[in-house]
């Protein structure tokens, strides 16, 4: 019997990998707290955390573990902290945006594409490369928001919840072949809800983040996994950034997993031939 | 219980196997269509993946289920429904737009009801035999409605260990297969616990129902968040119905067939009370 699962078994990694594992940061400073409309002190300083401390962590776990990745930086973050931004790239990862404010609320319709290309020319001035994925901040997404992307150049989304696997971005309504959507599940592999909603230890995280590593190896082999530098709700600190430091090596004990940056995926999933264009089911294309 | 236990065959338990299919309904209901995507997406994740993949879990374990799911779902995905349908499965009633039941006037449940009604007759052709709450909210009216527009059975109360008969003011009779949160997955998965947890928690669930000769109501949703939809959750799942089959002389059916058994007028020691 077909099944949506099934019917796109018929792809393929780079490099005849079994598995890509995509380790995604998301910057995520104290912009979050002043789009709120909160003054970013005491309690509320957590995302301070991230260009003070937790997003060098990162890339020291990174560069010791020889890996490449995405991080995405709101543009209020990056207008903050050009240097830090410049120094991720540097070190040979790349930037993606999202938001300015990391507008987690619906932004009014005219606003957008104003808002969308404000942060886009913030990352281009700062890193003197055009950025060519977006995540959204809040995980919202109007109708026209991957249209406005598309003419930005942009070829990756990763923001929707909806399937196992990348799949061709919904733009103006319809499939595209020019932009991929790389989903991202931020219910179980997104560090913040694990630690906010279920007040995990790091230990019962990294025991949650290899069982579902060991089953995405076995079944699809696309392992999107989604943490923050800051304090607070994020995994900057000592403590949760030992989950990531612990399971790069528990990863790489499965054979044939690769490590990708975001938009080299994206790259692979454009090109007709790797099978993420044809797919047998609608998927994501009903609105 | 005394050793011996109410039903049939001596069976020392029965289990239901039940799925909330909670579908793009659940966020439709806040927001527009244009807008269901990222955090709204969850609900597509059950219907593209989640949904697929219970169903084979299902095939391969030889085990029939019965789904709820709301009347808009099934407008919205009519091939898939009758894909459920047609692997061997009972469809029945979950509400339209997922709606809370507790704040609606009898008239409105009974117009909500109607419109489910209208897509489960345009898609599959048949009037559903039970219904399920959304949330599990609803008012003490809801049974006698639905006992009205000849449903056969409710399960969504959480007031008893088996199957009990409701009598309406109207003398009419309604089942009710009660349900409990501790063997459902959103209960566990919106607080984030892992799969690791819930089986161990659902293990003991229904080892427990065993044990007293209940009746196992086990509540599985296919969406991507607070759902068992994901791949190294539904593994949690298969481990459950594994131990639970491994167990002798446990009557493993639908909704449907229970309600009906539990109707039956040979069937005596099912008890009775007023709505």
């Amino acid at each position: 019997m077909d099944s949506g699962v099934q019917s796109t078994r018929n792809h393929r990694w780079p490099g005849g990998a079994r598995c890509v594992a995509m380790l995604t940061v998301d910057f995520d400073g104290t912009g979050n707290e002043v789009g709120q409309g909160f003054d970013p002190a005491g309690i509320r300083s957590a995302g301070g955390y991230s260009a003070r401390r937790g997003i060098r962590r990162m890339l020291d776990i990174f560069e010791r573990n020889d890996i490449r990745s995405t991080f995405f930086v709101p543009g209020f973050d990056a207008e903050n902290h050009p240097d830090l931004v410049r120094e991720i790239v540097a070190s040979g990862h790349e930037i993606g945006a999202h938001g300015y404010l990391h507008e987690r609320w619906e932004v009014p319709v005219d606003e957008e594409g104003p808002l969308l290309k404000k942060a886009h020319e913030i990352l281009v001035d700062v890193t003197g490369e055009a950025p060519v994925g977006w995540r959204s901040p809040g995980g919202m997404k109007s109708a026209q928001t991957l249209k406005v992307l598309r003419e930005l150049g942009y070829i990756f989304d990763s923001s929707d919840k909806d399937f196992d696997l990348p799949y061709p971005a919904i733009v103006s309504g319809e499939p595209s072949r020019e932009m991929i959507e790389l989903p991202n599940n931020t219910s179980s592999l997104d560090d913040t809800p694990l630690y906010v909603e279920g007040a995990a230890t790091p230990d019962e995280v990294l025991a949650l983040w290899l069982d579902e590593f060991d089953t995405i190896y076995h079944e699809g082999g696309y392992f999107m996994l989604t943490f923050h530098p800051r304090a607070g709700f994020g995994s900057g600190i000592p403590s949760r950034a030992s989950v990531i430091e612990r399971l790069i090596p528990a990863i790489r004990r499965y054979s044939g997993v690769r490590f990708m940056r975001l938009g080299d995926l994206a790259r692979w999933c454009l090109q007709p031939e790797n099978g993420f264009l044809d797919t047998t089911r609608r998927i994501g294309a009903r609105t | 219980m005394n050793g011996r236990t109410i039903w049939q065959d001596g069976r020392q338990c029965a289990v239901v196997v039940t799925v909330n299919y909670d579908g793009e309904s659940v966020e439709r209901r806040e927001w527009p269509d244009g807008a269901l995507w990222g955090r709204y997406s969850y609900g597509r994740y059950g219907t593209q993946t989640g949904t697929p993949r219970i169903l084979d879990l299902l095939d391969r374990l030889q085990i029939r289920s019965t789904f709820f799911v709301p009347g808009w779902d099934v407008e919205r995905d009519p091939d898939l429904v009758r894909e459920i349908r047609d692997r061997g499965h009972e469809i029945a009633g979950h509400g339209f737009l997922h709606e809370d039941f507790s704040m609606l006037s009898p008239d409105q449940q009974d117009q909500v009801l109607a419109r489910s009604e209208e897509a489960f007759d345009k898609v599959l052709g048949i009037r559903p035999a039970g219904w399920r709450a959304p949330h599990g909210l609803m008012t003490s009216e809801t049974r006698a409605i639905l006992a009205a527009r000849a449903y056969r059975y409710d399960s969504s109360y959480c007031d008893d260990d088996l199957p009990y008969v409701v009598e309406t003011e109207n003398g009419e009779r309604i089942i009710e297969l009660p349900v409990f949160q501790t063997a459902s997955d959103s209960h566990y998965y919106r607080l984030r616990r892992s799969p690791d947890v819930v089986q161990r928690a659902w293990r003991t669930e229904f080892i427990s129902v065993y044990r007293i000769g209940g009746l196992f109501n086990l509540t599985l949703h296919p969406r991507g968040d607070v759902g068992s939809g994901r791949a190294v959750r539904l593994r949690a799942v298969e481990e459950l119905l594994r131990l639970i089959q491994s167990y002798p002389n446990v009557w493993m059916t639908t909704c449907g067939e229970l309600s009906a058994w539990a109707a039956g007028a040979g069937n005596n020691q099912i008890e009775t009370w007023p709505a």
